[in-house]
């Protein structure tokens, strides 16, 4: 994989908001996870930010989780994580399961 | 005491007499409902040495206090036996509009001994109750059986809990079907039902359910409701739980292939995202739900047009991926199969997919598949060994039928390191080697492989955890799961509502406006502590020990081939330590024996005196003793 971007695969609403199932970013420099955030919400609007993020701009782990090579954020220590070229990530539906 | 109907049945199917008894109130404080009044009756009523398709097994249904008034998500019963693939504590919840018609009828449950000397059904009907001829409905599929009773009595809204052929020819993954969707899915207790010649259960009530609060449980209702339809419960609502595919599979925790790997190539196939375009022909609720989570598959081409089943994820990667097949008509199909002639998705799927693994190793020969090309990924091969799975047909199916625990015992020649379960009970659909606190849960579940027990998958796939790792710490996390939970069984409501409540102090408030009783979350949460206790003791009777809380040999032997997690393994001494820390969490034994001590502080006085017996003969056959 190139190391100049980040390949970004999105699965439930993801795909439905970004019209992709896979998508490579540009990316020069390494990132927070929260500016990593903001990027793509400028790219597929508002809405985007709103499905990761809670009210007071916490990761909202009932809603969605983001998979960062392979690892799940945590979303109590999301601040730690940053995001780099070369990276892979996914955005996702939280998982559900028992009825 | 409100919400209760405060009396429930004893039919005895033998001598055909049915007595109704009334619901002691300390039962209703210190095991509440569901689970716990299940967890009480097979303690009362099944000692040791009882067989599971003896007639002096039990077959327990329970409501909950809540089903039968406008508390959402409450519409739920479970049923419960000593189960005939485990030999330990068996049951399994169900949903749909049973719950809150039995309640209606003003009945908490209904408890069967015996056996009937012929085919027969129970019709209650409000406080008329008669056990009825089923002679013409032996054989007739699940939604043959409802209809039936339907069209028999003239009233198209009676609710049938039904078994299927498969639980009257003793299938041990026969399960019991309301609702058409709606499934007591694990630990065979259709097969119970079947070895009592009891083909159904029917309700119709028109009573009202008493609250002792309606003014403040509206309110709250309401309020719970709104949060039902809001953000936490999408992923339920709109792409149902088979959105879990690709999460999965980009996580490496997908079972393909009998769990030999933990992605699948042609996930994007079979996902839930692929699902909704091409197959979702509606989203069904279950009775007083706000959620609708029931995603109803249509096949609209090809040769299984027509075909229409209910869609959850572990149906869809037992059936799919864990048999190596791609094809959603086929899993549709399968999943029909299973439905209608009444047997476990989950269970049937790993089952075939161990003769599968077997086939392809040489293990399993052509005449002992029946002939068929038995290979992963085949699936008219699936479905074909499925229908023999449910009929009872020729060697393969015999075999099958028994669970996969026993096939590959009788089978021997090493397969049985292929059969992946727990206690008999087949595994679930999430990775043994890359979601280890959920193998954890799994394996220490008081009834088998089992991740509905605790929910502690949810830590590794929230990752708050390292996933791929073990240790001391994640006993407890386990522990506090199923204490949870066994309150959530117990009330009972739907697992895909716990998101909503803020702590266990709004379930306590739920409890105490419907009932009139108080209770806080601590209280509550004893309680739950206590009815985990309880049938664990159940468990230990019937020979439990340490041995039995042990994932397959695949989780320890064998490195995981997938990119994202290559070379996951447990390690026999990470999972002692953590098996050592769910003990101590427990205040159990380093054998999985719960202490005197323990039982006492949780006011188990009698269950304290029996199990002393078996710590006893216990420590006895450690040092030899005789």
């Amino acid at each position: 994989m190139s190391n100049e971007g980040v390949e970004i695969e999105f699965t439930g609403p993801f795909r439905k908001l970004s019209g992709e199932r896979k998508i490579f970013l540009p990316l020069e420099h390494e990132v927070t996870l929260n500016e990593f955030i903001e990027i793509l919400s400028r790219k597929f609007g508002d809405e985007f930010r709103k499905r990761v993020l809670d009210e007071a701009g916490k990761l909202d782990a009932d809603r969605s989780i983001i998979i960062i090579n392979g690892r799940i954020v945590d979303s109590t220590k999301e601040t730690s994580y940053v995001v780099k070229p070369g990276d892979t990530v996914a955005f996702a539906l939280s998982l559900a399961g028992g009825g | 005491m409100k919400g209760y109907a405060g009396k429930y049945l004893l039919v005895n199917l033998t001598s055909r007499k049915i007595v109704s008894k009334m619901l002691d109130e300390g039962m209703a404080v210190n095991f509440i409902g569901g689970y716990g009044f299940g967890a009480r009756t097979l303690y009362d009523y099944v000692p040791a040495g009882v067989e599971p398709f003896s007639p002096d097994n039990v077959l327990a249904f329970w409501t909950g206090p809540l089903a039968g008034t406008i508390a959402p998500v409450s519409s739920k019963y479970a049923v419960f036996a000593r189960s005939p693939l485990t030999g330990f504590f068996g049951f399994g919840i169900s949903s749909g509009g049973f719950a809150f018609e039995l309640k209606c009828a003003q009945w908490d449950g209904i408890i069967f001994t015996g056996r009937s000397d012929s085919p027969t059904y129970l019709f209650i009907d409000d406080e008329n109750v008669e056990l009825r001829d089923a002679s013409h409905l032996w054989g007739r599929t699940t939604w043959e059986t409802e209809q039936m009773i339907r069209e028999e009595l003239g009233d198209d809204t009676v609710r049938v809990a039904a078994i299927g052929p498969a639980g009257e020819r003793l299938v041990r993954i026969g399960n019991i079907t309301n609702d058409r969707n709606r499934q007591v899915g694990r630990t065979g207790m259709g097969a119970v039902m079947g070895s009592k010649n009891l083909k159904a259960v029917a309700v119709r009530g028109t009573r009202d359910v008493e609250v002792a609060d309606p003014d403040g449980l509206m309110k709250f209702s309401m309020e719970l409701n709104e949060r039902l339809q809001g953000p936490k419960t999408e992923k339920y609502r709109v792409y149902g739980t088979p959105a879990n595919i690709l999460i999965h599979n980009k996580l490496g925790c997908l079972p393909s292939y009998n769990f030999q790997r933990g992605t699948f190539e042609y996930a994007e196939e079979v996902s839930g995202e692929r699902m909704l375009k091409t197959h979702v022909r509606k989203i069904i609720a279950c009775t007083n739900c706000a959620i609708a989570c029931d995603h109803v598959n249509e096949v609209r081409e090809g040769p299984y047009a027509g075909t229409v089943a209910s869609m959850d994820y572990e149906s869809l990667n037992m059936l799919g991926p864990c048999c190596g097949v791609r094809d959603l008509n086929a899993i549709t199909k399968a999943v029909e199969i299973c439905d209608t002639l009444g047997v476990d998705t989950i269970s049937a799927g790993v089952i075939i997919a161990w003769a599968m693994e077997c086939y392809e190793k040489g293990i399993l020969s052509s005449e002992e598949v029946d002939g068929l090309d038995l290979r992963f990924g085949n699936s008219e091969a699936m479905l074909e060994a499925l229908k023999k799975l449910c009929l009872r047909e020729g060697k393969l199916g015999n075999l099958l039928a028994e669970g996969v625990k026993r096939a590959s015992e009788i089978v021997g020649r090493g397969s049985e390191k292929f059969a992946i379960h727990c206690k008999g009970l087949e595994w679930g659909a999430y990775s043994m080697r890359s979601l280890k606190t959920s193998t954890l849960g799994f394996a220490v579940s008081i009834r088998g492989a089992d991740y509905l027990r605790s929910g502690s998958y949810q830590v590794d796939v929230r990752g708050e955890v390292d996933r791929l790792k073990l240790d001391y710490s994640r006993g407890k996390i386990v522990c506090d799961g199923e204490n949870l939970y066994a309150i959530i069984d117990s009330l009972i409501i739907c697992k895909f509502a716990r998101g909503i409540f803020s702590s266990v102090d709004e379930l306590a408030k739920l409890y105490t406006l419907t009932t009139g009783i108080e209770m806080t979350g601590k209280q509550l949460l004893l309680a739950g502590e206590r009815i985990h206790n309880l049938a664990k003791c159940f468990n230990i009777r019937h020979g439990a020990s340490r041995k039995d809380d042990y994932p397959p040999p695949r989780a320890f032997e064998e490195e995981m081939p997938d990119d994202v997690v290559r070379g996951a393994k447990i390690t026999r001494e990470e999972y002692d330590e953590a098996l050592n820390g769910y003990y101590d969490a427990r205040g159990w034994t380093r054998e999985g024996i719960p202490t005197a001590e323990k039982l006492l502080q949780l006011g188990l006085e009698k269950e304290a005196e029996e199990i002393a017996k078996y710590q006893v003969s216990h420590e006895l056959k450690l040092t030899g003793a005789k």
